[in-house]
């Protein structure tokens, strides 16, 4: 009795001992995903206390400086703790199977990377038990995150979990770049790697151009809060504008940390459930760069209304990154093009994506004109375009990719009717959510008020926008339930349960320790299919 | 799960679904009505980026509801596709068709940002300061000894006359806040420590709302404003009624 008893704790808590100390990467990318979920959840909390305020006009659910809160928590919660670790986590599992590697290059520092976003994760939120959490909003403009406007310990606790996470970043970035690049198994040439493999080095890269710079940042104002600088205070010579300069010279590259890896994902499962090899794969890489390159020339679209931007060079460099987007989009609608099209759970949400990205493309291209900006900057017309491109965009994007290879990380299979339940009520929600912002935009609402008034005209938009929010929130739990019950009892999954084309299929589900016992021959981008069907002709042109 | 075994009819439900929303949407996505010279002409501007937006919107979504309805893979398909890697020529055409678009945008964009933007301090016929605080504005008139504070329990009104060119100040006490009147389609940062000098030309009488539109703390919502657009003989009579007593300035009481 007392030995059955010891044995299962002994073996507990040597699975926990072991998830704590793991510098397996798949164990941390599994960390990665199981840590995202949790921030998801919260940050989708912040969004519903959000939303459920602004669903009628008046205060009557929170106070202004709740929500205040709430709303810089919802932003910086889910840019920081669950978008870019959901996709350095999914980087962190599939870029060395992609690539034939045993592991990351510095398995050690990846474990350091990755225990760096919980941790900074807990030192952000504990702001709302040590006296309010930071209020600024996300982007914390000075003087109003100075120590005088922003007194309380939500803001320094928000600089520090941020120069945590950042370095996190740049860690990993480090990781990646030196893996991808001394690491690929024989064969696997750069034109031959999978296009996911791509929008990681280029992620990589924007995070060690980006990243370094807000850290600057952060350090500046909080020398400015805590130590008497003036580096953004107007009053003793310093620039508040130089703030906004500084922090959107990371914060719109950031936009595209927060979506290549997805475009990445979502190359890899529409050429897979169509059949076909990725249409343009050199294109679509060079568009990849080019959308790295000018993501640091537009920072200052964000500051068109300061009075204080070179204009026509920020508007002409703006219109300009839309063309490699639409590249992107026209080379995944030529590879479903004479394809054939099977609608499994992650393509679903491929198709999802595109047709929500190209929302979040357009409505962002309203910007790019200066004096159109004039009239929609700072109102909710905003708050929907980057909610097309970071939930409609990036989110599926990850949900995809979530759905394609969670049969690779358990062995198991997903439910497809849950799957396709989650898709359905994904779509009505936030559409549901973010297609009438646009409308509250054009008729003048601003973002970031917690109140406004009964006579705008903004009630019955509001409202919806509610209930799509909270119809986004019940679509998690079909997701949540099956992953549970296929965890429990789903179909195994084989090696390859899609007819993959990239080596991560190659191996078993999961993978041993050490990823591969024997590699196929890599002679194009796709050697599970070559080595299923036979060389079927040139590489990619 | 019928709609799950039923790929075509879930996909032609979407695609309803999203066609439905398309229509809904295009009734509701104009601008208010424009309510400076300025305003006019940045309508302009959205409708023309609207309706290129909306073309190509229905041209990509397009293709992608065809191509997913069309190319499913049928029972028959045994065999391979075939396996196009990719047509430099369509490449091509589909990067430069966008990059001519987009170029075309900015150049009319230019136009019109070079006739909103300009400011001639010679044209200007009322001289205006605005500044923003935490959580109201002031709005002077200091050729003419008026200033207007707005307070919590009274928004502060900016009055000026139809068809004159008015020329503001704009500048941020303590954080940044903005200038935002939805109907005349503008906004401009108050910034402390920098003065921000735009002009604009009231074309329609009428009271219109404004509000803060940079997020500014604690009572960032409360900061609304309203701007009465009269004609030039009821602004003199303004003048005069609100002119300040020789001892000095006065201050108005708010909201006129």
């Amino acid at each position: 009795m007392a030995t059955t008893a010891i044995r299962p704790t002994i073996r507990q808590r040597t699975t926990l001992y072991e998830w704590l100390t793991t510098t397996d990467h798949k164990k941390i990318g599994i960390l990665y995903t199981i840590s995202s979920f949790t921030f998801l959840a919260i940050g989708g909390l912040l969004a519903l206390g959000v939303r459920t305020e602004l669903a009628q006009p008046g205060l009557q659910f929170l106070d202004e400086s709740t929500y205040n809160q709430l709303f810089t928590m919802h932003a910086s919660v889910m840019i920081f703790w669950v978008i870019i670790p959901f996709l350095a986590g999914l980087g962190n599992y599939i870029v060395p199977l992609q690539i034939g590697a045993a592991d990351m290059a510095f398995p050690r520092i990846n474990a350091l990377s990755f225990w760096m976003i919980p941790f900074s994760g807990l030192v952000v939120i504990s702001g709302f038990l040590l006296g309010g959490a930071a209020d600024a909003g996300w982007t914390a403009y000075p003087p109003l995150s100075s120590i005088k406007y922003s007194p309380g310990p939500g803001m320094n606790l928000w600089i520090v979990a941020l120069i945590l996470i950042g370095t996190s970043s740049i860690l990993g970035a480090v990781n990646f770049l030196v893996t991808i690049f001394r690491m690929r198994a024989p064969g696997m040439t750069l034109f031959r790697m999978p296009i996911m493999v791509w929008t990681i080095i280029v992620t990589s890269v924007l995070v060690l151009m980006g990243t370094p710079v807000l850290t600057s940042a952060l350090m500046m104002l909080f020398i400015d809060r805590n130590f008497g600088g003036s580096f953004f205070d107007p009053a003793t010579g310093g620039s508040a504008i130089l703030w906004q300069n500084i922090f959107w010279f990371y914060s719109h590259p950031a936009v595209y940390i927060m979506v290549l890896p997805g475009m990445g994902a979502i190359s890899e499962i529409i050429p897979v459930f169509s059949r076909k090899p990725l249409f343009g794969y050199k294109a679509f890489v060079f568009a990849t760069a080019g959308i790295g390159a000018l993501g640091f020339s537009v920072w200052a679209h964000h500051m068109f209304t300061t009075g204080s931007v070179f204009l026509p060079f920020f508007s002409v460099m703006t219109f300009f990154i839309a063309v490699p987007t639409g590249v992107k989009m026209f080379n995944w609608i030529a590879t479903m093009w004479r394809g054939q099209i099977t609608f499994k759970t992650p393509m679903l949400f491929a198709v999802g994506f595109l047709s929500m990205f190209l929302i979040g493309g357009i409505n962002g291209v309203f910007s790019a004109p200066v004096p159109v900006d004039y009239a929609l900057h700072a109102t909710y017309w905003v708050v929907a375009h980057i909610h097309y491109v970071l939930f409609g965009g990036s989110f599926l994007a990850i949900m995809a990719g979530f759905y394609f290879w969670f049969p690779k990380m358990s062995g198991k299979m997903l439910d497809e009717g849950l799957g396709k339940l989650h898709f359905v009520l994904v779509m009505i929600g936030l559409n549901l959510t973010f297609l009438p912002m646009h409308m509250l935009g054009l008729l003048g609402m601003p973002r970031r008020i917690a109140d406004y008034s009964p006579t705008a005209g903004w009630n019955d938009l509001n409202i919806a926008a509610t209930i799509g929010g909270f119809t986004v929130g019940i679509s998690l739990l079909p997701l949540l339930w099956n992953i549970y019950i296929s965890l429990r009892n789903g179909k195994d999954a084989g090696n390859d349960p899609w007819e993959g084309s990239t080596l991560e299929w190659a191996t078993s589900s999961p993978p041993p320790a050490w990823n591969f016992d024997r590699l196929p021959a890599i002679t194009s981008e796709r050697p599970l299919f070559d080595a299923r069907h036979g060389r079927s002709g040139k590489d990619h042109a | 799960m019928k709609l799950a075994h039923q790929p075509r009819r879930l996909v032609a439900l979407v695609g309803v679904v999203l066609s439905a929303l398309l229509l809904g949407g295009c009734q509701a996505v104009g601008t208010l009505p424009p309510a400076t010279e300025q305003a006019i002409q940045i309508t302009d501007l959205y409708n023309l980026v609207f309706t290129i937006a909306a073309v190509v919107f229905v041209l990509v979504e397009g293709l992608i509801i065809w191509s997913v309805i069309r190319y499913r893979r049928k029972p028959s398909d045994r065999s391979l596709p075939a396996q196009t890697h990719g047509n430099f020529l369509l490449e091509i055409v589909w990067t430069l068709i966008p990059l001519v678009v987009v170029i075309g945008i900015f150049i009319t964009s230019v136009g019109v940002l070079n006739s909103v933007d300009a400011r001639d301090a010679d044209t200007a016929e009322v001289k205006v300061e605005v500044v923003g605080y935490q959580w109201q504005w002031k709005f002077a008139y200091p050729e003419n000894g008026i200033e207007v504070f707005g307070t919590a329990a009274q928004e502060p009104q900016l009055v000026v006359p139809l068809g004159k060119v008015i020329q503001v100040s704009l500048v941020g006490q303590d954080v940044n806040h903005g200038f935002y009147i939805p109907e005349f389609l503008f906004q401009r940062d108050a910034v402390p420590g920098q003065v921000n000098v735009f002009q604009f030309t009231p074309n329609k009488l009428g009271t219109f709302n404004g509000q803060c539109s940079a997020f500014c703390g604690l009572l960032h919502n409360a900061m609304r404003f309203s701007v009465k657009v009269v004609s030039p003989e009821e602004y003199d009579t303004w003048l005069i009624e609100n002119a300040p007593k020789p001892s000095g300035f006065t201050t108005l009481r708010v909201g006129i």
